[in-house]
């Protein structure tokens, strides 16, 4: 019994460093561009880097407000929503082709496990 | 209550039932001011110096300087209006402005077939937007006249767009509490892009403002603004109390969002804030602060 009690507070005292470094969800480093965006030349791209498989839904807005593209994407896609470094075309070419030049804003949520993170850039359009 | 006010709360009311049945968000206005914002833009039937922009009309016999701040999407603008009287002629001069100095310049390298990676400069993108405007205004009898022009610059990296365009309107007072007005804004001379504060298409305002006493206001008005996506004449309908000398209360509804607004006036000094709704989630409301300063014979100022 006293053996097992030790035992047991030996391998208490181990686990307790383990038990406080559980990897929380956070992402790092998101980068929009080109920026200046040419319309008809340039499709928009997003990089960032993820510590954990998620889901995100981007939102474009002119700088108006007015609600011009929306994207969501499943958890765990290689690129785009793994974890680790996501590098992806978020617009193609031809869809940034009929964006006025202005200023717009892009919205990103993602979440991993009922947590959420939002991000917002700006990208000039020209 | 007499049969004029019965009449307008109705229509009123029923404004309310037509104005919630689309979804999409009003396009800003930068220019707005604080109180106009309350006032879900339907108060260019009222004079006042700081509804230059609606209606250049409603600056006729009034003078007065004011600050304005609005927050949209992140970005602050700033607007100063002053108008003044001579030779019984009113004169307005508003700016507003906006920059946002902090996007950084960046590439895309497709590296060869690879994910494409963006790479950021240490290099500032300029992002500016500025909008001048000058009216005059003059009041005839019953009825006031107001003109005036706008140019509006907006920088986009190594690209300047700008554009001028007219304004023009009229208020018609009809009894001492109850007086219509139109007006048409937005009408470009010369344009070279278009975009969400540079539009394309006219403005046309007409109102309606009904005082059945001196604390209380009710405004109507309906807009047709083809720059907006969903392009079709919007319904807006406000109140302005004041519930005693100093606190007015305001509230309305901007087509199909609510605002509201209070201020503080210390006559002539007067403070303004306005929030309207935001209908989308991911964007926050519109917060709008305003300073006024009514120049009136009284304060000796000139």
């Amino acid at each position: 019994m006293r053996t097992l009690c030790q035992h047991l507070f030996i391998f208490i005292v181990i686990s307790l460093p383990f038990l406080g470094h559980a990897t929380a969800f956070d992402i790092e480093a998101m980068r929009i561009g080109p920026n200046p965006l040419v319309v008809g030349k340039d499709a928009l791209i997003v990089n960032y880097t993820a510590s954990k498989a998620h889901t995100s839904r981007y939102y474009v807005y002119s700088i108006g407000g007015q609600l011009l593209a929306t994207k969501q994407f499943e958890s765990d896609i290689p690129y785009t929503t793994h974890s680790g470094e996501c590098k992806f075309e978020l617009l193609s070419t031809s869809t940034m082709a009929r964006f006025k030049k202005q200023l717009i804003v892009v919205f990103a949520v993602f979440e991993s496990e009922s947590h959420q993170i939002k991000k917002k850039k700006y990208v000039i359009v020209k | 209550m007499s049969l004029l006010s019965r009449l307008f709360v109705v229509l009123a009311l029923g404004t309310q039932i037509m104005g919630l049945a689309t979804h999409e968000t009003p396009l800003l206005d930068p220019s707005l001011s604080a109180r106009e914002v309350a006032l879900s833009q339907a108060s260019f039937s009222d004079h006042h110096f700081n509804n230059m922009l609606r209606n250049p009309a409603s600056i006729a016999s009034t003078r007065g300087v004011a600050m304005q701040a609005t927050e949209y999407l992140g970005i602050s603008y700033s607007a100063v209006a002053f108008v003044h009287n001579h030779f019984n002629t009113s004169f307005g001069v508003h700016y507003v402005g906006s920059s946002v100095d902090t996007m950084m310049r960046s590439v895309v390298d497709t590296n060869d077939n690879g994910p494409p990676l963006v790479k950021e400069t240490d290099d500032i993108i300029p992002y500016e937007y500025h909008a001048i405007s000058f009216s005059t205004a003059k009041m005839l009898g019953n009825f006031s006249f107001g003109g005036g022009f706008r140019h509006k610059t907006l920088i986009l990296d190594n690209q300047t767009n700008t554009n001028i365009e007219g304004m023009a309107g009229i208020i018609y007072t009809i009894v001492d509490e109850f007086s219509v007005a139109v007006s048409i804004t937005n009408y470009i001379f010369d344009q070279e892009a278009s975009n969400d504060l540079q539009g394309t298409e006219p403005i046309l305002s007409t109102g309606l403002k009904f005082s059945p006493t001196k604390k209380v206001k009710f405004f109507m008005g309906v807009i047709k603004n083809n720059n907006e996506i969903s392009t079709h004449p919007t319904f807006h309908t406000s109140l302005e109390y004041y519930m005693n000398d100093y606190l007015p209360i305001r509230m309305g509804l901007d087509h199909n969002r609510y605002t509201l607004g209070t201020g503080l006036y210390l006559d002539p000094f007067e403070i303004d804030i306005a929030l309207a709704q935001s209908r989308d989630p991911i964007i926050d409301h519109q917060l709008t602060i305003g300073f006024s300063y009514g120049l009136e014979e009284k304060n000796n100022l000139y």
